[in-house]
């Protein structure tokens, strides 16, 4: 599976556009959840809770780095 | 927020201490607690008396960012941001009631037979009304409610998959939720339903397995604390989805309150390690119906206060997670009867505005009926109707005297209960003492986890 594809997929699928990979995104809690819950099914893989804590500042490139991280690469 | 010579206390700030005598400031605009150190006293004092200008600069950049001092109207923010909710356009809110039968007799509960189930034609028009309308907003909430929902789990676990798909397709975001007395929530069906983004469930259990079974016996099953826990445990054990939220609420009342501890402490046996098991504290109230009016001895009256503070404590004390209001953000108590596009269909195909209201009579009745769905799927609402749910006008900036100062107002905006507020026409908030409760339990729970500022 194409991570990158993949992961834009689950974006397409909650309706937030990525213009910038590293454009801060404005998520509402709903939207947030929903991304998480995308990525958890599209990947097959538990969102680590210590992944989840860092959310400071979210991007696309912060969710890429994430899920490359859960499947270990 | 600037440090201008407007500068003032918030109106939203609790004065209190904490049980070792340090002084304590929440502030229910934001959330954020500062305590005191014995030493900062001076300080603390300085704040009170509305000496600004004595406190240290980095004290005052700690009291401004945590909202104790501001220089705003805060009122008017309030209400500018929770217009924006009410009236809010991209977010739409739908409960569906797909039976009122149930199969527990809670001694409580405000609703009665005769029971009736939603059938499939109905069903299906609530789904091509979604798919001829979600992609008007950018975000769906779906939320079953009953009577029991999972009593028509077939079509509860149906019809969460086919919205979810719905959503996707046309790339809304979807989330959906519950409330269930838990029985029918075994491991298969949780697993179907998180898997349609079905995420959080409220469940109640009232206390120890003693006083859940004669607070909420089931109809024929004397047991259902056993069947209720063992579900909980398969889920928590088998379902690992980082965002799957169960929060157990207990009612507590004069014939449960004192198994609180013991409640929590098999609370933190089974779900302690668990972040996604949270507890959430409700006093049985009046709700409406026959049954409270034979079990009026049950509602707790004036010790609700300490009784509110001593299970935050307790819970903080054993490690027991508290379902917060502002784990939602703020506005997390303003009723979804307050919202525009917030729907509640009934197992008939009748869109209301409140499920607390849904076996009033007469006049009240009549105004939580705002339409009908049709089988195409057509939504038909009486804007006249609607718009009395509507605490406000959409131009116009409405100040209420009586929730102006009260400390629940950023968590509710003035929308607690609409039935009782604006419905009813009470004219007096019934939930004020309740949320002011709340919230010093918050502090107390805050303080005891460590979640503060400290001004040392």
């Amino acid at each position: 599976m194409n991570i990158l594809e993949a992961l834009k997929e689950c974006f397409a699928e909650n309706g937030i556009e990525i213009n910038d990979m590293d454009e801060e995104l404005e998520l509402d809690s709903i939207q947030y959840i929903s991304l998480i819950v995308a990525i958890e099914q599209k990947f097959e893989k538990e969102y680590p809770e210590e992944l989840l804590e860092e959310r400071t500042v979210l991007t696309f490139n912060k969710f890429y780095e994430d899920v490359k991280k859960i499947n270990n690469i | 927020m600037t440090k201008g010579g407007n500068m003032k206390k918030s109106i939203y700030n609790l004065y209190t201490e904490n049980k070792d005598g340090k002084r304590v400031i929440y502030n229910s605009y934001t959330g954020k607690q500062v305590r005191f150190e014995k030493e900062m006293e001076k300080e603390y004092k300085n704040i009170l008396n509305d000496n600004f200008h004595l406190i240290k600069k980095e004290h005052l950049d700690l009291l401004i960012s945590s909202g104790i001092l501001v220089d705003e109207d805060e009122f008017r923010e309030l209400n500018n941001f929770y217009n924006g909710i009410v009236f809010n356009q991209d977010f739409l809110e739908i409960t569906v009631l797909p039976t009122d039968a149930c199969n527990f007799r809670c001694v409580y509960c405000y609703q009665s037979g005769p029971y009736h189930n939603m059938n499939s034609d109905t069903a299906n028009s609530l789904l091509v009304f979604l798919e001829k309308n979600c992609r008007k907003y950018k975000r769906v909430l779906l939320g079953w409610f009953g009577g029991e929902p999972l009593l028509q789990k077939d079509m509860v676990i149906y019809m969460t998959e086919k919205a979810k798909e719905i959503c996707q397709k046309n790339g809304v975001a979807f989330v959906s939720r519950m409330s269930t007395n838990g029985y029918e929530l075994d491991l298969e069906t949780a697993k179907k339903l998180v898997k349609s983004s079905l995420l959080f469930y409220q469940i109640t259990i009232d206390g120890t397995k003693e006083t859940h079974n004669i607070q909420r016996p089931h109809i024929v099953n004397k047991d259902s604390y056993q069947k209720i826990m063992y579900n909980l445990i398969e889920i928590k054990n088998n379902i690992r989805a980082s965002q799957l939220s169960i929060a157990c609420r207990i009612n507590v009342s004069e014939r449960n309150y004192e198994a609180l501890n013991s409640f929590l402490d098999e609370f933190k046996k089974q779900f302690g390690d668990d972040v996604r098991f949270k507890v959430v504290v409700e006093p049985v109230h009046d709700w409406g119906g026959e049954n409270i009016e034979k079990n009026r001895d049950m509602i707790i009256d004036n010790k609700l206060h300490e009784i509110v503070k001593r299970f935050c404590e307790s819970a903080a004390e054993k490690g027991v997670q508290v379902l917060m209001p502002m784990d939602f953000g703020r506005g997390t108590l303003l009723c979804e009867a307050a919202r525009k596009n917030s729907l509640v269909f009934n197992y008939n195909g009748d869109l209301l505005k409140c499920t607390s209201a849904i076996y009033a009579e007469g006049a009240v009745r009549d105004i939580n009926r705002i339409g009908h769905i049709d089988k195409q799927g057509n939504c038909h609402i009486d804007e006249n109707l609607e718009k009395q749910w509507l605490k406000r006008d959409e131009d116009e900036t409405i100040e209420r005297y009586e929730c102006k100062d009260c400390i629940g107002y950023p968590l509710c905006g003035g929308s607690s209960c609409v039935l009782a507020t604006n419905i009813i026409r009470a004219g007096i908030c019934e939930n004020k003492q309740r949320i002011a409760d709340y919230i010093e339990g918050i502090v107390v729970y805050n303080d005891l986890t460590n979640n503060y500022i400290e001004i040392a």
